[in-house]
């Protein structure tokens, strides 16, 4: 017997969840873009969950669509990172405060 | 007259173009020459308009569209010409004083190093200035009267390295925001009302008194916010004084003849839904009047020979305007053409004063000038005497008109208020010709050599001399029945039908009531007069000016610092608005900033399991996304 | 077993085809041949953005292509947009040439990743499925984040990458959550489908249609930097080179708001009563917080930041009057996104063109600038003059027909409350003219030749002005886009 659709949906709420406090309390780069990730994937439980709710294929195309894009971003994200601890040797976001006004 | 038509602004355009791109590379007065040869052509097409529309009998107005502009639905504008006998009468006044002050400033601005800037302007002026003339919409008229304003702010900030110039420029533009503010949302709502920005059918459907009147007094109001902005009228009347700053044949051209008329000229264009709407009108007659007194009163006590002549200018405006408000709208206008050439021929000849003394503008060291520039004197003497209203000279006959309207029609405090006004204007321009050319000099004889001006300058001084000893003459008389009444009579033709002007055409003529009022505005002019000369020219110990200030200080400071109007506004207005622009950039910097860091030391505080940490700025500002995802969730769930 | 190939319509996809073909022969360029002289790379780029223009004006007017199986189309609102991004992308190209020149930066990568974020718009605004559509919104946005981070030696430049990255990776994640919300509880991933099943406001699922869409507005409320959700704006701005700043300030908003327009007028009609007062409270607080934040500001650069996040209060004041009976206001968002190309990039390019003389942004650098620059210093008065929604340019349509589509919608009240603050904000916009005509010059300017910066902000000028003239016919274009008088 597989669980309902609930606990799927209520699964991946919780992983949103801890993703998104995660970037907000979390002073760390990396750790900040690893909870993001975590909110991406919350993204992709729910789509194979409604997918195979719904029975159809279309949930499972959109996991593959949000995974390339992940990688992408976190190709380019982990470059943005590496140049910037390049000037500055630190992956804290507290001291990336040039800027405000 | 529809093939030559848009020659008129169009030759000024060119002039201006050739001006502003080839100006560095030819000589200062070959600019001018441009500027006068395309302003020469336009003045002779508009006498060439102005005979044809005379002979037309005035029945039908000219009204085509050159080019259809927008055309988005039922939204419709084109860029067009509307010709009738206002329009013609306002194409003399501004090609005639435009090309007096083209002239005039060959001499004014010899050897000034924006001379070719100020032959650009000054053309670009006379172009947008007579394209408002002849906007046949309201949205073209809108925006040409952006135009003129544009100009009027390059022209005063023209000698932009004195702080003193760039700070009236960009207070010219800021009042003139407020109240082009007005007028721009006057036009939206005209259009939301009306479905059409075009003057016919929006005057045609007004007359009909279909659209409600409510409707039609908002609308009124607001295009009159407008027409207070760019006449200087009371209470945003500061920006015409500061504006002296700029070169003064700009002064004479857009802030005394043309452009700060601009305002009459819409109500008079605008008639047919101002006569809809009888309240605004009374708005109208009162701000006038109040500017009339509030104008009048100040111009007693300057010492600076130009801004006498501003504060003149906005209580002449005043008049102008009160005219409007009791319906005297060929009167108003009649002012604004004996006005035009009177106070062009005042602030040239300041203007020749100020060349003749080295630039001095303070009347408290001159005096005695009579003998060194006795044209420059006599010519001056004739203007001032107009504009105090002596006979048979031209503001004599426009000014009684307005005056004995108000009687006749029964505004009795209006007339008493605008004939002590008049009484005002007398003394303060006796007391203007007095300290600058009358009694002993107060200047270093030693140092300043004053001298007459060039022909360029005077010349034009003894046109616009003879203009305003000859204009009151043929078109004034006999009052408020004259050749200017019947000329104009066909543009505000639906008076006739129980308007209020309409009964006014009939109590026209010499008829003992106006015999009577005539001599009685002749009397206070003479009045006034008298008293200054016994004050500034006999120095009767009685009447020591020093003296009177004294004994009369309240009232003295209260005039000679303007009422204090910069001084409230700038309380009222100019700091507040700063304070808030630096309160709501701390509220955003600290305040929701910290907001921010409130909630996030809650959220932290909360969640035992998560490290109490103190959020980085990243973790801030995804913080400002979450709190107002969740705020907006909260709208949508409880409303 | 039979193979069915997907129906692909390869006509619609023309103008991204060029686009895609350009980055690749730049990617292969730049292995041979590293390090060409002259403008050689930006010329093959605008070579391939001058084809797909060409492509795209080709497909204007013609009956809407709806092809990969409903997922794209390439209709009138496609074409509205991409010519808007397009635009943007050409006059990127002309205001960047000379910057990556003077700064020894790699040209041929800088376009690559710039006409990468280019398909990436273009599709974004040419979605009809909201997978598509999230493919199209991260296509365009992991190379902005890579345009800002361009001027690596900079710390500024790293930093505000650093923080658009996280915070747009953030902001992806919850408009990604949104739209699977939306996905499960209509069981579609189609525009339209989601509309017929929101076409009675939802019944039973309401509540978690509703969630969804307030994900989906959050998302690319970031993406349009609409407040709450633009703190990222200003730093990104600011640290961004300055014409990537102007390209990333103009496009991206188009796109973005391409895709909201998109979004909510064709798969969430039924719920305009729901998101249109929402857009109304969001308008007026980006409107507000935008337009009087930037009064404070001495770096022009960051006051045009502030002045783009008010841009964005008042398009989406326009957005907000949108409802199925009356579509005026989605037109008025297009039209807005036209105009503020020009002026916008302009304004931006005029600093840029300032920086590479060796100037800096701030308010001092501007002072005097008339007498040393008059050409440069009367360009940015118009541009200014055109945000600042001032007759006699392109600005004041932008300003007239949102206010139109208040009146229409009966929000009144708003559209008068966009005039007020506008006329709040002519103060920060002629501080700046002042500056520039009425101080004294402080600080002196360097002069190397730019010539492509010169053809772009003429470009940008003559937009900006003769569109004041000529604005009728995308008027026309933008109401047809959205469905008026079809």
């Amino acid at each position: 017997m597989t669980p309902p659709l609930e606990w799927y949906l209520i699964f991946s709420a919780a992983l949103f969840t801890i993703g998104l406090v995660g970037v907000l309390v979390r002073r760390h780069v990396l750790i900040i873009f690893m909870s993001v990730e975590l909110m991406l994937n919350a993204c992709n439980v729910a789509l194979v969950a409604f997918g195979r709710h719904l029975d159809t294929l279309t949930g499972q195309n959109f996991v593959v669509f949000v995974i390339t894009v992940a990688a992408a971003e976190a190709a380019v994200g982990l470059g943005i990172i590496l140049s910037l601890a390049h000037h500055k040797d630190t992956v804290d976001v507290g001291e990336m405060d040039i800027l405000k006004q | 007259m529809e093939d030559y038509i848009w020659v008129i602004p169009l030759a000024p355009l060119v002039a201006f173009l050739i001006n502003f791109l080839f100006g560095k590379r030819l000589s200062g007065n070959g600019t001018a020459i441009i500027g006068i040869i395309s302003v020469l052509i336009s003045l002779v097409l508009s006498i060439l308009v102005f005979t044809q529309v005379l002979g037309a009998g005035g029945e039908e107005a000219l009204n085509f569209d050159l080019y259809e502009w927008i055309a988005s639905g039922d939204f419709r504008v084109g860029i067009g010409f509307y010709v009738d006998r206002l329009a013609a009468i306002m194409l003399l006044v501004v090609t005639s004083v435009s090309l007096l002050v083209h002239i005039y400033s060959i001499g004014y601005m010899h050897g000034d190093p924006g001379q070719y800037r100020f032959f650009a302007y000054l053309p670009l002026f006379t172009f947008s200035m007579l394209m408002l003339v002849l906007s046949n919409n309201f949205l073209e008229l809108y925006v040409f009267w952006e135009a003129v304003g544009l100009c009027s702010y390059l022209l005063i900030g023209f000698w932009y390295y004195k702080k003193s110039a760039s700070d009236a420029a960009m207070k010219a533009f800021i009042v003139n925001r407020v109240g082009d503010f007005g007028f721009g949302l006057g036009v939206i709502l005209l259009f939301l009302t009306f479905g059409t920005l075009a003057y016919e059918p929006i005057f045609e459907r007004a007359g009909e008194g279909e659209i409600a009147g409510s409707a039609l007094t908002l609308i009124t109001l607001l295009l009159f916010t407008g027409s207070m902005g760019k006449s200087a009228q009371w209470p945003l009347h500061t920006w015409l004084p500061d504006a002296m700053e700029g070169p003064t044949p700009v002064s004479a051209l857009i802030h005394a003849a043309t452009m700060v008329t601009a305002g009459v000229y819409l109500v008079a264009r605008a008639n047919p839904l101002y006569d809809a709407a009888p309240g605004t009108l009374t708005v109208v007659a009162v701000i006038g009047v109040v500017t009339a007194l509030i104008g009048a009163t100040i111009g007693l006590v300057q010492n600076d020979i130009k801004r006498v002549m501003a504060y003149s200018t906005i209580s002449q405006l005043g008049f102008m305007f009160f005219a409007l408000g009791i319906g005297a709208y060929v009167s108003a206008i009649f002012h604004l053409f004996t006005h035009a050439f009177f106070k062009a021929l005042l602030f040239l000849g300041a203007g020749s004063v100020m060349h003749g003394v080295g630039g001095e503008t303070d009347m408290r060291r001159m005096g005695g000038l009579r003998k060194y520039m006795p044209q420059t004197f006599w010519t001056l003497t004739i203007g001032s005497l107009a504009l105090a209203g002596v006979p048979p000279l031209a503001g004599f006959w426009s000014k009684d008109e307005i005056l004995g309207l108000a009687f006749v029609e029964g505004h009795y405090v209006i007339w008493a208020l605008g004939t002590l006004a008049s009484f005002f204007t007398a003394f303060y321009i006796t007391r203007l010709i007095a300290l600058t050319f009358l009694g002993e000099p107060r200047f270093d004889t030693h140092q300043i050599h004053p001298h007459e001006s060039p022909a360029t300058m005077t010349v034009p001084l003894w046109i616009l001399a003879i203009l305003s000893i000859v204009t009151g003459l043929a078109l004034g008389i006999p009052p408020e029945a004259g050749p200017i009444h019947s000329f104009l009579e066909p543009v505000f033709a639906h008076h006739e039908v129980g308007g209020v002007a309409g009964e006014a055409q009939h109590a026209g003529g010499f008829t003992p009531m106006t015999i009577a009022l005539m001599l009685t505005a002749t009397a206070v002019s003479l009045l006034g007069i008298a008293l200054a000369y016994l004050m500034y020219v006999r120095r009767l110990p009685a009447l020591d000016p020093q003296v009177l200030a004294g004994r009369f200080a309240g009232v003295y400071k209260m005039l000679y610092n303007k009422y204090y109007f910069d001084e409230i506004y700038n309380a009222l207005i100019v700091r507040p608005s700063r304070a808030l622009g630096d309160g709501l950039w701390r509220f955003d910097a600290r305040v929701v900033d910290g907001a921010v860091n409130g909630v996030a030391e809650g959220v932290s505080d909360t969640s035992g399991a998560l490290r109490r940490a103190q959020t980085g700025f990243v973790g801030n500002y995804a913080l400002a996304i979450g709190v107002g995802l969740v705020g907006l969730l909260a709208a949508i769930a409880f409303l | 077993m039979q193979v069915k190939f997907p129906d692909v319509n390869l006509l619609a996809l023309w103008p991204v085809i060029a686009l895609v073909v350009t980055a690749l022969v730049l990617l292969v360029v730049v292995v041979v041949r590293p390090r060409l002289e002259g403008a050689f790379y930006a010329l093959l780029t605008l070579a391939g953005l001058a084809v797909a223009l060409v492509l795209t004006l080709i497909q204007a007017g013609s009956t809407p292509i709806s092809t990969f199986a409903g997922t794209w189309r390439t209709d009138d609102f496609a074409v509205f947009f991409t010519l808007v991004i397009l635009a943007a992308s050409i006059l990127a190209v002309f205001l960047s040439e000379d910057w990556l020149r003077l700064h020894n930066v790699g040209q041929p990568e800088f376009y690559t990743v710039l006409l990468c974020g280019t398909v990436g718009m273009i599709t974004s605004v040419s979605a009809t499925d909201v997978m598509t559509l999230f493919l199209g919104i991260e296509l365009m946005s992991v190379p902005t984040y890579l345009l800002t981070g361009f001027a690596k030696h900079e710390r500024t430049s790293n930093e505000g990458a650093m923080k658009y990255f996280l915070l747009g990776a953030f902001s992806s994640a919850i408009l990604l959550y949104g739209l699977v919300w939306a996905f499960g509880v209509t069981g579609s991933t189609n525009m339209d489908a989601i509309a017929r099943f929101v076409a009675n406001g939802g019944g039973e699922s309401r509540p978690a249609i509703l969630l969804a869409l307030l994900l989906i507005i959050t998302g690319l409320g970031f993406k349009v930097a609409a407040v709450p959700f633009h703190m990222w704006t200003p730093d990104a701005y600011q640290g961004a080179p300055t014409v990537v700043t102007a390209f990333m300030s103009v496009a991206g908003k188009a796109a973005a708001f391409g895709a909201l327009v998109r979004l909510l007028t064709q798969a969430f009609p039924g719920l305009s009563g729901d998101w249109g007062p929402v857009l109304v409270v969001l308008s007026v607080i980006t409107m507000l917080l935008g337009n009087i934040v930037a009064i404070v500001q001495n770096d022009v650069k960051r006051m045009l930041a502030y002045s783009a996040i008010g841009h964005t209060g008042f398009m989406l004041v326009g957005l907000s009057t949108w409802s199925p009976s009356n579509r005026f206001g989605a037109a008025s968002v297009l039209f807005y996104a036209f105009m503020y190309v020009f002026m916008n990039m302009g304004a931006f390019g005029i600093l840029a063109w300032l920086e590479n003389h060796g100037g800096g942004t701030t308010l001092d650098h501007l002072d005097g600038l008339w007498s040393k620059a008059p050409a440069a210093a009367t360009s940015l008065a118009v541009f200014l003059l055109g945000l600042m929604g001032f007759p006699l340019t392109a600005g004041l349509w932008t300003k007239v027909f949102v206010f139109q589509a208040t009146a229409q919608a009966g929000y009144t009240w708003l559209g008068v409350l966009m005039l007020l603050i506008s006329a709040v904000a002519a103060v920060f916009y002629l501080r700046v003219v002042v500056r520039m005509f009425m101080f004294e010059p402080k600080l002196a300017i360097a002069s190397p030749s730019q010539p492509l910066m010169v053809i772009g902000l003429a470009v940008a000028l003559i937009g900006t002005v003769g569109l004041f003239v000529l604005f009728t016919p995308v008027l026309e274009f933008a109401e047809r886009a959205v469905g008026i008088g079809a």
